[in-house]
């Protein structure tokens, strides 16, 4: 574990110096190509980590390279420098123009305003981004580890036949889906549109996003933990309908805040000071504006905590129904190298995955995140509202 | 119609008024004058309750419109605000079209609920502020589209379109070319005839041009409430004789 730490640690600074390298590069490449490579770069960002983490490590394993995060932590550079480098430039951008100009309009050079002005004004927000998609590439990689070690240990005897009492999961996913969307979004427009002011702002708010930061392991191991301690078989289907449901919301109520702070606080005032209350300007004005971003970006929660969320499906099948898996799942490799403090029992005989005692690496990365989302900049909403 | 009392307004712990207590009789224009921060916006935000959209305000003293004070749970701040119109050169415009815009205020305060009385109502504010002529082509166009002077007028005739009693307008000629500006002022003349204004102006002799009475702020503090013309010529304090001839702030 210390050996396995001090790895992470390395990797997570050498990450961070190739993502604020290349988006303090970017800030400085013509407008068109930079545009380009900021799109695909965006593009890059916003796949989950679980993903990027799954493809590096079954290309890695196909080409018979020891691959695990146990054996080479360095992996954690590949999975993490995409989103960190794209949550640079963006924080790098958000600072730059207005400072930029009044610099360059001194007469300072390009490389002196990337090091005397915007690093150090983005410094926060850069460490905060750094220890999130830490957490995150950290636990995308234990996640693929233990999809491997369920999927490439197991029996290859059908336990049940598929199609059986196995997964009722469609219906429960849609109502845990549906009912946690309402919900997202009724605690989205209040923190965004109803709470300012109120001394619930802050906790709400910093409860929201590190619940959205937390890596999709945490829910998984914590879900599983509980289910076990009351004494049920966890991977069912309604234990894995909650998890849909966990892994959506943060991310959903996230989605509509920033739908929200889309439409400019001038917009509101003006509204309010031609008497509209609260609630008709949210209705007839904030709503309409919001709708489309709304859309999109809930459309972006939704494909990514399903993204997140599948590999747990595939755990929990691979462990309990392994007949039922797909088999291209099957092949996502078997080099897999337990890691102390996590570990999963007893595979070889096919019970269900048990995990009463959470463990520590859970609470590292919990931990990394709420970090994470204290040192996060101030929402642009909230600073606009303020001056 | 307006009398604020000992106003004192904290805003993110500083306090941007002072003990202000000023006195503003039906159909006039007072214009409210001072240095950049003394407090100007702050004043009118606070008379028609905008400022309570803001996080920690702490306000001691009353405003009182027609005698009873605008903080009685009693009233509902929204019909204040409909009484009580504030414009500021930073007034957004709202989506949509110009229509959108002139009728955004009437659709959401439950009157005026037929189209046609809707659009009487509109009519009436625009020739108000002289822009029906230039705009009655345009209704269904984007709001976008109009000049800078031409939406100033349009966010003046959105507010009047709710028949207030009292208009409050801060620095409504900001950023305006001289042409511009000549027709606020003498639309601000014209209005007066049938409602109450207050004007925050960073320009003295705006001041001077259009109103009534002046009150000169200093830090938060009323330095004096005259009648303009005294107020011009033998002021009661040394410090807005120089405020008004330049010679500070
Ligand atoms: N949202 C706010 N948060 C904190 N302080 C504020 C806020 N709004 C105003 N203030 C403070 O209140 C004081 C008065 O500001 P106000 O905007 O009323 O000045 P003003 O006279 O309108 O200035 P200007 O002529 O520049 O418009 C200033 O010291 C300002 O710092
Ligand atoms: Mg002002």
């Amino acid at each position: 574990m210390p050996d396995m730490l001090g790895a992470a640690v390395l990797a997570l600074a050498a990450s961070v110096a190739i993502a604020v390298g290349v988006a303090l590069t970017l800030q400085r490449v013509p407008q068109g190509l930079g545009g380009l490579l900021r799109r695909v770069l965006g593009l890059a960002g916003t796949v989950p980590t679980v993903v990027i983490a799954a493809a590096v490590l079954t290309a890695l394993s196909a080409s018979g390279v020891a691959a695990s995060v146990g054996a080479n932590p360095m992996l954690l550079v590949v999975v993490v420098v995409p989103v960190l480098t794209m949550q640079c430039d963006r924080i790098f951008h958000g600072v730059t123009p207005p400072l930029r100009d009044a610099a360059a309009a001194l007469g300072a050079g390009s490389l002196s305003i990337a090091l005397t002005l915007v690093l150090p004004a983005a410094l926060p927000a850069v460490a905060g981004a750094a220890l999130a998609s830490g957490a995150q590439g950290l636990g995308a990689l234990l996640t693929v580890g233990l999809l491997q070690a369920a999927t490439g240990s197991q029996p290859d005897t059908a336990l049940l036949s598929p199609g059986g009492e196995a997964f009722g999961l469609g219906p429960l996913v849609f109502i845990a889906g549906t009912a946690t969307l309402a919900v997202s979004t009724l605690v989205g427009i209040y923190v965004e549109d109803f709470a300012e002011g109120s001394s619930w702002t802050t906790p709400i708010d910093l409860v929201i996003a590190w619940l959205s930061a937390l890596p999709p392991l945490v829910y998984a191991v914590l879900l599983v933990a509980v289910v076990t301690a009351t004494g049920r078989t966890p991977p069912d289907a309604s234990s894995a309908a909650l998890l849909f449901a966990l892994l959506l919301g943060p991310h959903a109520a996230m989605a509509v805040r920033s739908a929200l702070a889309t439409v400019p606080a001038s917009l509101r005032e003006a509204s309010r000071a031609l008497g509209a209350s609260r609630r008709q300007t949210l209705r007839s004005l904030v709503l309409p504006a919001a709708a489309r971003p709304m859309v999109r970006y809930l459309t972006g929660a939704f494909t990514r905590a399903t993204l997140e969320w599948l590999p747990f499906v595939a755990i929990g099948m691979a462990v309990s129904h392994p007949s039922a898996l797909p088999s291209w799942v099957r092949t996502l490799g078997v080099r897999w190298m337990p890691l102390p403090g996590l570990q999963v029992h007893g595979l070889a005989t096919a019970p269900p995955l048990v995990m009463p005692v959470v463990p520590p690496v859970i609470w590292l990365l919990a931990g990394l995140s709420l970090v994470a989302v204290w040192l996060r900049p101030t929402p642009d909403s909230a600073r606009e509202r303020r001056s | 119609m307006l009398e604020t009392e000992r106003l004192t307004v904290h805003v993110g712990g500083v306090r941007a008024i002072d003990g202000v207590s000023l006195n503003i009789s039906a159909g006039t224009v007072t214009a409210v004058i001072g240095p950049t921060g003394c407090g100007k916006s702050t004043l009118l935000r606070t008379i028609n309750r905008m400022i309570s959209l803001l996080p920690s305000v702490r306000i001691e003293g009353d405003v009182r419109l027609q005698g009873a004070s605008i903080f009685t749970s009693g009233l509902r701040v929204t019909d204040l605000r409909r009484r009580v119109g504030l414009v500021g050169a930073d007034t957004a415009l709202l989506p949509g079209t110009v229509m959108d815009n002139m009728t955004y205020g009437l659709r959401v305060s439950g009157q005026w609920r037929t189209e046609r009385a809707r659009l009487t109502r509109v009519e009436e504010a625009l020739r108000e502020v002289h822009l029906w002529d230039e705009v009655k082509d345009q209704l269904d166009g984007p709001a976008e589209g109009l000049t800078a002077g031409q939406r100033r007028r349009l966010t003046m005739a959105r507010a009047l379109a709710l028949g207030p009693e009292l208009l409050l307008l801060d620095d409504p000629a900001a950023g305006l070319d001289p042409v511009a500006t000549q027709r606020i002022e003498s639309l601000i003349y014209t209005l007066r005839q049938r409602l109450t204004i207050v004007l925050v102006t960073n320009s003295v002799r705006q001041a001077a041009r259009v109103s009534d009475q002046t009150a000169f702020l200093w830090l938060g503090r009323l330095v004096e409430c005259s009648p303009t013309a005294r107020v011009f010529t033998t002021p009661a304090e040394r410090l807005t004789e120089d405020y008004v001839t330049g010679r500070c702030g």
